[in-house]
């Protein structure tokens, strides 16, 4: 924990904490709220911090540690007395500006068919929707850039299709 | 909608994903944040632990029920053969 640079990860949170957030309000299942997500994913790059060593893009990692701690999510914490992290510094506060009612429909379609999706695919429709290169896609999650390529090819087919009929 | 998914349908799936958390602000107090997370182990872990412990706990005590009279024995003689071996080792460097 000595290693900690306080600006770095200042830096890297407050650039990085729209995309967290993003993958947090995919992976949130009844009980959990992304706002708890959100902080026990901040915890776990706090941790995880020290043995970064920088053969990677720092956004790459912090997606992987995000995709890894909202994807066991569910077994983690999705059992009764089992807590996430609460962080006190963190507030979520609801905008003024609501958004439009169309934008919100299209919202919500696209998250309830991403939730559809199988694990692998969804990580993988999550990185690339948050415009990661297949390459990176593939060094997040283990797979060759063309069989990257390949699963995007099916996945957003079957994405285009769930949210076409939702929003129809 | 559909309309414009037929038109740049990817496109358009990336903008809305990243409109997505529009509704929310997120405000984070840093100094505060690196405080507590300097402090905390986090509440899921502390829950891991102590329910680790409760397994081992048990386990532990019906092991050392389980470890006969007779392996007691055996493990005391190599102890005393190990002694003796060691005092006698010691007892030869000391000459030279």
């Amino acid at each position: 924990m000595q290693k900690h640079s306080k600006i770095n990860f200042e830096q890297i949170l407050e650039e990085n904490k729209g995309s967290i957030y993003r993958i947090c309000k995919i992976y949130a299942v009844n009980p959990i709220e992304p706002q708890d997500l959100f902080q026990e994913v901040v915890y776990q790059l706090w941790k995880a911090l020290p043995t970064f060593k920088g053969k990677s893009k720092i956004n790459t990692w912090i997606y992987s540690i995000a995709l890894n701690v909202c994807g066991r999510a569910n077994t983690r914490f999705g059992k009764k007395n089992s807590k996430t992290t609460q962080l006190e510094a963190i507030e979520f506060i609801p905008k003024a500006d609501n958004i439009a009612l169309e934008e919100e429909l299209k919202i919500t379609a696209l998250r309830a068919c991403i939730a559809l999706l199988k694990e692998e695919e969804r990580a993988i429709v999550i990185l690339s929707l948050e415009g990661l290169k297949y390459k990176e896609i593939g060094e997040i999650t283990g797979l060759t850039e063309n069989h990257v390529a390949v699963k995007m090819k099916r996945i957003k087919k079957i994405l285009l299709h769930c949210i076409t009929q939702k929003i129809k | 909608m559909t309309e414009q998914i037929n038109k740049e349908p990817w496109e358009e799936l990336k903008e809305i994903w990243n409109n997505s958390t529009q509704g929310e602000q997120i405000n984070i107090q840093f100094s505060k944040l690196i405080e507590e997370l300097k402090q905390g182990t986090s509440q899921w872990e502390k829950d891991a632990i102590k329910k680790d412990m409760a397994i081992l706990k048990p386990s532990l005590e019906s092991f050392k029920s389980k470890v006969s009279s007779r392996e007691k024995e055996l493990i005391n003689k190599d102890l005393k053969m190990f002694n003796k071996i060691l005092k006698k080792c010691m007892r030869w460097f000391k000459k030279k």
